[in-house]
């Protein structure tokens, strides 16, 4: 994923690689290298030149959404994720020909149905799909060693009242914090946690164990609904 | 700025009693197991440690240490020897009265093997070996072992191999020319990074190495001037779902190598 840089940029010559007798000299950059402030971007504008090159048009409100119409009506939408893309449309033979061209210009590897993006797994079947994040929230709380917990029944006890002041101890905010972040990457497939993970996100100042408390409340009900998510039903 | 606390710390390989928790043992079982220290959890509490009994690696935070142990391997290899006849209990029992305090000065610690306290401290120093390199070398392979330099990757072969492919790939790229350094400017670092790629199994499956540009060394307006790259929003993603879905359209997948 080596997009063409537009500035010039010089980098030493690689320990264990340096040419005999040209030791003094650089090497300039035409390509990308991993690591380069502007790597990303040099890529983003090589796969977006190449895209409107293919006749795709990209939204105007979500750069990394780009639609396709062909002359007999038939469209294709085509999404971005820096060096991931996903695409659908109508016409089989037209994904064919996105797919064989992107394998030929970029080296891309077809990943066949959309399976497993972002910690978002995919299950597409005849009467919908469905994603959940089953392995994030198993990770999730395996990072903050909730993995063996006692599974709560909903997402918050019953009657809790949250306060700017708190009760209990300070707790280290940098962890509550952390916390709050993943439950809010898994609100994508689920809803259901969305009401707490709205009530501890409006504290970020001063966290006590109260604050903590209801925050591991939400990661014990993920613990017994890990495998929750959402189904979009075809009809 | 803070001191980093160290106070954590404890001598590698030292002889550790980590705390099973209260659900996972019935009132007669043993209340902890023994370990051998290996390291530390990565951006967690706690301590990565060795059960040789079991042969596995646990994760722990309550975990009281005896560091002037160290693990007797003969000992605990043969773990029949510890099947005392009763006639031996005796004779030992006896010892026992007469001298009470070789056998709380037991070497080994008060873990299940040794709670008889049936041995006296002649017969435990018979028995036990002091811990051999090698075995230390075997403990080493279970912490994470990708070279971090050049100069260590570049004494194994399979690492040089990997920085082989990586630079023909370049070189096929196109991705530099070599020239004179015009005056003025600055060349930016380059860094290998070496990883073991595993599959699923944990199996090795490649060794990679990557040369990475050490971006931090850039200036803004001299090296470079956009950095952004843009990504979709999770609504996008699941916008096109929806759609995919209402449609009965099948959504592919491609990523770049």
């Amino acid at each position: 994923m080596n997009g063409n840089l537009k500035e010039v940029v010089y980098v030493e010559q690689p320990a264990g690689f340096v040419v005999k007798g040209e030791e003094e000299k650089v090497c300039r950059l035409k390509k990308a290298l991993y690591g380069l402030k502007q790597a990303p971007r040099a890529w983003n504008s090589r796969i977006d030149g190449y895209l409107s090159q293919k006749g795709f048009i990209r939204c105007p409100y979500e750069h990394a959404l780009y639609v396709k119409k062909s002359l007999q009506g038939r469209v294709m939408f085509v999404c971005l994720y820096v060096d991931d893309i996903l695409f659908t449309g109508d016409d089989p033979t037209m994904i064919q020909d996105f797919k064989q061209s992107m394998v030929k210009e970029f080296e891309m590897t077809d990943l066949g149905l959309m399976a497993y993006f972002l910690g978002l797994e995919v299950k597409q079947c005849s009467d919908g799909i469905f994603i959940s994040q089953t392995k994030y929230a198993t990770k999730v709380l395996k990072k903050f060693a909730m993995e063996d917990c006692c599974p709560a029944d909903n997402p918050v006890e019953y009657g809790t009242k949250l306060t700017k002041e708190g009760e209990g101890d300070l707790v280290n905010p940098t962890y509550y914090k952390s916390i709050v972040g993943c439950l809010r990457y898994l609100t994508c497939t689920r809803p259901d946690i969305l009401y707490g993970v709205g009530l501890i996100n409006r504290y970020m100042e001063k966290l006590r164990s109260s604050h903590l408390k209801t925050t591991k409340w939400i990661l014990r009900f993920v613990k017994g609904s890990a495998s929750y998510g959402l189904f979009y039903p075809s009809s | 700025m803070k001191t980093p606390r160290v106070d954590h710390l404890r001598i590698f390989g030292s002889v550790a009693y980590a705390k099973i928790q209260e659900e996972r043992r019935t009132k007669l079982e043993d209340k902890s197991q023994k370990c051998i220290l290996l390291g530390y959890r990565q951006n967690l509490h706690g301590y990565k440690l060795y059960n040789p009994m079991t042969k596995k690696v646990i994760m722990s935070r309550d975990v009281k240490f005896d560091e002037e142990q160290e693990w007797s391997w003969n000992f605990e290899d043969q773990p029949q020897k510890l099947i005392v006849d009763e006639e031996q209990i005796q004779k030992d029992e006896g010892e026992i009265m007469l001298a009470p305090s070789a056998s709380t000065n037991s070497p080994t610690g008060p873990s299940s093997s040794t709670t008889r306290k049936t041995k006296s401290i002649q017969e435990i120093y018979d028995v036990t070996e002091r811990i051999n390199l090698d075995d230390v070398n075997m403990l080493c392979l279970f912490s994470g072992n990708d070279p971090i330099t050049f100069e260590e990757a570049y004494q194994e072969d399979r690492w040089k191999k990997a920085m082989k492919e990586e630079i023909s790939s370049i070189i096929k790229n196109n991705t530099w020319e070599l020239t004179t350094l015009p005056e003025g400017h600055n060349a930016v670092g380059v860094k290998w990074i070496f990883k073991t790629k595993r599959n699923a199994e944990g199996e090795i499956e490649k060794h990679k190495a990557k040369l990475v540009a050490k971006g931090y060394k850039q200036q803004y307006g001299v090296d470079y001037e956009d950095v952004f790259a843009l990504v979709a929003r999770m609504e996008t993603v699941r916008l096109m779902i929806s759609l995919a879905t209402q449609k009965r359209w099948k959504i592919f997948q491609m990523d770049v190598k």
